[in-house]
């Protein structure tokens, strides 16, 4: 997958549709602390495309957005974000990852590696951070693959994505 | 192998992560004053119009509901308006009772809770409201079951809030009764989605029964007193002879309100604005026990005013004591008996 010249309207597309759906759709539809992100999912759909550099800098611009608008810490979704952009885009040069669930699985590990790091950044221990890990982190991880994987079947043919089973 | 040009890029990229893991770093280290102002240009910036968005969405959602109760209340009253009238009547009285917003005296304004999808989005809920409405900072949130928070930053159309999930919340609390003050807190280390409160200080002498409502006290000058904060489920720990600390079950619950107030005035008491049915219960029991204690009080005063009464009319009618009839000097006569004297008949 890449973004050149043919196919970048369309992922400003993309991006633009993502952020309906993470600041419209999702509060009218399902707003509760395990609904997908789509801010993620738009971050790993840069960075499954980038380099990993570029990775990072999606993630701490976007994890700049997610402070902003939780602020509990401010530098904590920074920090998430850019370890798990630089990490996706890392790991799909490595894998070379066109299979399904290895997508799924990206979604789903990014999203609970990037809750693993707010909540310590911000200072959660004890039961509530096994809470978060175990229960909430991992049912987020879980909506959110399933709408990552639909965002990538909607856009496979725009940024020749493989979807093998 | 990699190329030359491939190396290049690698460093570029570590390099670049690195740089980003600072930036990172440096903002989440700098004073917590620092990044809320950092959050809050971004808001109020580039971030504007997706706070815009979502706020249009949450009106949408909420409006739907508002919608189908109000639909829901409109046919009720239809169906008893056609039966029962006064019923109807009485119901929209009580209606008017039970809201809110028509018991708070104090100046507030409305404001719709934007969640995120975020870990830590109990702890701090954005609001679509901000200094355009009159925030000027530390303002108390409350929710119609009790009080949600405080308002840590704001700008023009925003504000965060920090409820009382957060760590380092506190309020001045006071039971119900008036019996017992001391400081409320978050729960450390407790489940995420059972986050709980701390009814901390209080004297080892005092005890609380489970179920003992206990609101603000106002002493701070924050949160207006008697806004309910939560109600005691038992003995979350002691310190032997020195004080118990009593676990509390909050009375509003953050991660799922969507509509809160802010109450802009300050130094006032609220209590009147959240009759719960526990705090009306003891109030009541208070009522009662107060109306007990007059109605002693006055049926011993009757009591005392029958009893005056009756010896009062027994003094009037008392046949005066007869004297022993004395000897009648030959020829002489004996004195007719001598009416009692006008003070002792009078009655009060």
């Amino acid at each position: 997958m890449s973004f050149g010249r043919g196919n970048r309207a369309g992922f400003a597309l993309v991006m633009l549709v993502l952020l309906l759906l993470q600041f419209y759709v999702r509060p009218r539809l399902w707003d509760g602390r395990v609904a997908p992100d789509f801010l993620i999912v738009a971050l790993l759909v840069i960075a499954m495309g980038s380099r990993p550099g570029v990775g990072a800098i999606a993630g701490l611009i976007l994890g700049l957005v997610a402070d902003a608008l939780t602020p509990a810490r401010v530098g904590a979704g920074m920090l998430a974000h850019t370890v798990v952009g630089y990490l996706a885009s890392w790991g799909r040069a490595v894998f070379f990852a066109e299979n399904i669930l290895v997508h799924a699985g990206m979604f789903f590990a990014g999203v609970w590696i990037r809750n693993l790091i707010v909540v310590i950044a911000s200072g959660t221990s004890g039961t509530s951070l096994v809470e978060e890990m175990l229960v909430l982190a991992p049912l987020q991880g879980l909506t959110t693959a399933v709408a990552g994987m639909l965002v990538l079947y909607v856009v496979r043919e725009w940024f020749a994505i493989r979807l093998d089973v | 192998m990699l190329s030359a040009s491939d190396r290049t890029y690698s460093r570029r990229d570590t390099a670049t992560l690195l740089v980003c893991v600072a930036l990172s770093l440096v903002i989440l280290l700098m004073p917590p004053a620092l990044g809320q102002g950092v959050a809050s240009s971004l808001r109020e910036t580039v971030l504007a119009p997706a706070i815009w968005l979502q706020a249009r969405a949450q009106e949408g959602r909420t409006s739907r509901a508002r919608f189908a109760a109000v639909v829901a209340q409109r046919d009720s009253a239809a169906a008893a308006a056609q039966f029962l009238p006064v019923l109807t009547a009485e119901n929209r009285r009580l209606r008017d009772l039970v809201a809110l917003s028509g018991r708070m005296r104090l100046r507030y304004v409305a404001a719709e809770v934007l969640h995120q999808s975020s870990a830590t989005d109990d702890r701090m809920l954005l609001l679509d409201v901000g200094t355009a409405d009159g925030l000027r900072g530390f303002e108390p949130v409350l929710a119609p079951e009790g009080l949600i928070g405080v308002v840590a930053s704001s700008t023009e159309q925003t504000a965060t809030v920090m409820t009382w999930a957060h760590p380092e919340f506190r309020v001045s609390a006071y039971t119900a009764d008036g019996r017992v003050f001391g400081l409320v807190a978050p729960t450390s280390g407790s489940m995420a989605s059972e986050a709980a409160l701390e009814f901390r200080a209080a004297s080892y002498r005092d005890t609380l029964a489970p179920g003992t409502p206990v609101l603000s006290s106002g002493l701070g000058g924050v949160y207006p007193k008697g806004i309910p904060v939560g109600t005691v489920v038992g003995v979350a720990r002691e310190q032997e002879g020195w004080e118990r600390v009593y676990a509390l079950r909050p009375s509003a619950n953050p991660s799922s309100v969507a509509h809160v107030m802010v109450v802009l005035e300050r130094g006032e008491t609220l209590a009147d604005a959240f009759p719960s049915d526990s705090i009306l219960a003891a109030v009541r029991a208070d009522s009662i026990a107060r109306a007990a204690l007059a109605d002693s009080v006055r049926r011993v005063a009757i009591a005392d005013s029958v009893r005056a009464v009756i010896r009062d009319s027994l003094a009037r009618l008392a046949i005066p004591p007869v004297r022993p009839p004395a000897e009648v000097p030959r020829g002489g006569s004996v004195d007719a008996p001598r009416p009692a004297p006008a003070s002792d008949t009078a009655t009060p």
